[in-house]
């Protein structure tokens, strides 16, 4: 083919496509100014509109009659969204007489009612968004209703969130069988946290439950739940923890750190600070199991952990894990033992120059 | 064959290779485009669920230390600083790194913050240049001023990371006005997967010509400086689509350093940010990326477009070349360091898709670009060029740059609507025609010049006046220094 036919065939692509390009250029910036000219008006009713609401709902809330049906109806069409977003923001702050109002005005609203119907035929984004909306407004579920329509991971934490914040009598087991059939098996932090909430009283059901469960699970989600764990209050005395010792002996070294801490509540169970591989822990390979063991060593803070804590930071290798224990002992008022040990080698002096110098800075003591 | 009929099909030849190369280029452009805009879409619904617990009272929430590096910063500091204090997050440490300052920086923050040095030397290795001293403060515990010799953006960042105890650390610019509730924001990626996550990246605007009190955005405007205002446009685009996109395409390989939140541990292991590069912000994730992905790591690097932070851009054509210059000095010693990464189907989309993407379009694209502007001239003085079609094509690609970059306008105005007036919109739109026509031809000559610095191996940086967002608001708050 000849240069100029190839050319000309270019030239006429090329106008084809410019032409078809300006249409799009034309519809595109048609569309921007045109959504950008729209919003505004929008924009400045809910501006006004939002601290007018929060201050009349919230005056309402404090009144002996709140006369919420006499507030709905002064409501516009384009109130909706705004007053939606008033309650939200104030039912996740309030507490008291005061939410049980606001829960009211919600119920005014029929905002409970639209939660439960997309709950049960919403998509899975609905049932979340439906789901906070019945944790904030306290609307109790049954529990074969939650296993029946909470699927994803947001949703089966809200489903357990909903128990929890109801007060539901079995909330801590069918709670804890929500967040336990997540198909990935991985919590997100408010999943960690309702989990969290729903033992935060007593532990003994989720560490028996862990105990019993854990073979089956990914190392992470292990972790997850020593994690939560750790944060609860201790199982009663007589439950076992061997499951969490033996965790000690994992290839994961998350795992094992996760172990350590989870222990840290059972400084005052006899039995467990004298089964719990404490030894095992401080001699671990990795720094940050040991890092976590002291960290353990030092919420118990009894006498034998204390000279726990100072053997390991005469011994302790890494920089960072002999500051974790020196810093434990200075709080603890300890660093006297170093003091009087012959085995301070320049190491550690200089870990308890620091601790000592950076509490001076602080203002505190030595 | 006469020399004239060779230069003809040479240019001819060229020619093709041009069309080819900008159809096959911006074809990868438009699809990343397109998959940021499915993104945005995801993150818009995403970022409604609010779940209903207390993220600041759970004992899940994973501790942050802002690290901010300081080199010569005296003009912001105390304003940049205080804002952090006041962060919307509960556990936060800021860890304010002078980097061998010499206009003041530390004596400012000593006497505001009434710091005390800490008299002795530190127990655990900082990896960076020696370290002068580290300062704490009796009233604000949170805050810790590490004072060292100089060593650059990224050795100061190495010593803030390796001071911390923070689980994540956020990297930031001294001049780097974080929103208040951004910390909050960036986070979610994080407690969403608390397991997965181990970087996430938010959107840095442009504050030049915004109203600023004592460190926070009071009222967003759009700069008439032409300037600023392409920068702007550029950032949104940037942003918005680009890294949007590559984020969908798991192939997101920079995270700004204005505004990024990592896993401390991580990038201890990674061996910090590297010295010797002056993008230590991009080669920072493609380091992580290939550290995980040769260890067949489940992870995710993840871009918001949602949380901000405003940085003051270069307002003289000269401070902008060089950093510009930097940049692509940045990227083209990156992509050389991490060369054995490039096709790779070991390093996943990173390998077989990002880094060739950034290679073919970003690194080579300003130049081969460029080198056809020197090549029209030439070609138009031999009489071999079609001077209709030249045009066509030139409008053309022009206009496809124009239509890319208001698809980053559009995003504005379908999601977070910064620039709410009208007016500032058709600011933007006009900014993005002179994006393509002329800034961008501006930029194929910095890339030339940056890859000339590149091959004479030069590593400095280029230094950046800062003017300060708001002199009356410092002043104010100077006053309650000496009122303190």
């Amino acid at each position: 083919m000849p240069v100029e036919t190839a050319t000309g065939l270019a030239e006429a692509a090329l106008v084809y496509f410019g032409v078809g390009l300006l249409i799009l250029l034309a519809a595109v910036a048609t569309l921007t100014i045109g959504r950008s000219v729209a919003a505004v008006r929008p924009r400045r009713y809910e501006r006004r509109r939002y601290p007018e609401l929060y201050i009349d709902a919230y005056t309402r809330s404090v009144q002996p009659d709140p006369k919420w049906d006499e507030f709905v109806d002064s409501l516009s069409k384009r109130d909706g969204p705004v007053i939606r977003e008033v309650l939200d923001s104030l039912l996740r702050t309030l507490r008291g007489r005061e939410r049980r109002e606001l829960q009211a005005a919600a119920q005014a609203l029929d905002i409970n009612e639209e939660a439960r119907k997309r709950l049960r035929k919403g998509s899975p984004r609905e049932k979340r968004q439906a789901l906070g909306w019945l944790v904030l407004l306290e609307e109790s579920l049954p529990p074969t209703v939650l296993h029946r329509h909470c699927r994803s991971d947001d949703a089966l934490a809200g489903g357990a969130r909903l128990l929890y914040a109801c007060g539901h009598p079995d909330a801590k087991r069918e709670g804890t069988e929500l967040l336990f059939s997540d198909a990935d098996q991985t919590l997100t932090v408010f999943g960690e946290d309702t989990l969290y909430r729903l033992h935060q009283g007593d532990g003994t059901r989720l560490v028996r439950q862990a105990g019993r469960r854990h073979d089956g699970w990914r190392p992470a989600f292990v972790i997850q739940v020593l994690t939560v764990i750790r944060h609860v209050t201790p199982a009663h005395s007589g439950v076992s923890l061997s499951w969490i010792y033996e965790l000690v002996e994992s290839p994961y070294r998350e795992v094992r750190t996760a172990a350590a801490a989870a222990l840290s509540q059972y400084g005052h169970h006899d039995d467990v600070r004298s089964a719990a591989p404490i030894d095992r822990l401080c001699s671990d390979p990795d720094a940050e199991v040991r890092k976590t063991t002291y960290e353990t060593l030092a919420v118990w803070n009894d006498h034998a952990a204390r000279s726990r804590l100072a053997t390991a930071a005469i011994d302790e290798p890494d920089d960072r894990a002999r500051l974790v224990a020196v810093r434990f002992l200075a709080e603890a008022r300890s660093l006297g033992t170093l003091d009087r040990s012959t085995k301070v080698d320049s190491d550690l002096r200089a870990t308890v120059e620091w601790v000592r110098a950076e509490r001076a800075a602080l203002g505190g003591t030595t | 064959m006469t020399p004239e009929f060779v230069l003809v099909w040479l240019f001819a030849a060229f020619s093709i290779f041009v069309v080819g190369y900008y159809v096959m280029v911006n074809g990868l452009y438009a699809g990343i485009h397109v998959a940021g805009l499915f993104e945005l879409q995801r993150q818009k619904r995403e970022a409604e669920w609010n779940p209903p617990y207390e993220p600041f009272s759970s004992p899940f929430l994973p501790g942050i230390a802002v690290v901010v590096p300081a080199y010569n910063e005296a003009p912001t500091i105390i304003e940049s600083v205080q804002a952090l204090l006041t962060l919307e997050y509960s556990d936060t440490e800021i860890v304010v790194v002078n980097d061998g300052s010499t206009d003041g920086t530390l004596e400012r923050l000593i006497e505001r913050y009434d710091l005390q040095r800490v008299e002795a030397t530190p127990p655990f290795e900082l990896p960076c240049e020696p370290v002068r001293g580290i300062y704490r403060s009796p009233d604000e515990e949170g805050l810790v001023v590490i004072d060292k010799q100089n060593g650059g953006k990224a050795d100061a960042l190495n010593a803030g990371v390796g001071y911390t105890e923070k689980r994540l650390f956020c990297a930031i610019d001294a001049d780097t006005i974080i929103e208040h509730g951004a910390l909050l924001e960036i986070v979610r990626p994080f407690l969403r997967s608390p397991r997965r996550t181990v970087a996430s990246g938010g959107t840095i605007r442009v504050a030049n010509e915004c109203e600023v009190e004592k460190g926070r955005i009071q009222a967003v405007d759009l700069s008439w400086n032409p300037l600023i205002s392409v920068q702007v446009m550029e950032y949104l685009r940037a942003f918005y689509s680009g890294r949007l996109g590559l984020s969908r395409l798991e192939g997101l390989i920079i995270i700004s350093g204005a505004f990024g939140l990592f896993r401390t541990d991580l990038v201890r292991e990674v061996g910090g940010y590297r010295t010797e590069s002056v993008t230590e912000d991009l080669d920072l994730v493609i380091a992580i990326h290939k550290h995980l992905l040769e260890r067949d790591f489940e992870y995710q690097v993840t871009f918001l477009p949602r949380p901000v932070a405003w940085t003051e851009a270069p307002e003289s054509l000269a401070q902008l070349g060089a950093q510009r210059r930097r940049w692509y000095r940045g990227l083209v010693d990156s992509l050389v360091t991490y060369r054995g990464m490039i096709g790779r189907r070991k390093y996943g989309r990173v390998g077989t898709f990002a880094l060739p993407f950034f290679a073919l379009a970003e690194a080579l694209g300003p130049l081969i670009e460029g080198a056809g502007y020197v090549l029209i001239p030439v070609a138009v003085l031999l009489g071999i060029l079609n001077v209709e079609f030249f045009l066509l094509f030139f409008l053309v690609t022009s206009g496809v740059g124009i239509l890319l970059s208001w698809f980053g306008v559009y995003s504005e105005v379908w999601t977070y609507n910064r620039y709410e007036r009208p007016r500032q919109i058709v600011g933007l739109l006009l900014s993005a025609v002179a994006e393509n026509v002329g800034y961008r031809q501006w930029k194929t000559l910095q890339a030339w010049r940056g890859l000339a610095q590149y091959v004479r191996g030069e590593h400095e940086w280029g230094e950046m006046t800062r003017k300060g967002f708001d002199v009356r608001s410092s002043e104010d708050l100077e006053a309650n220094t000496d009122d303190d």
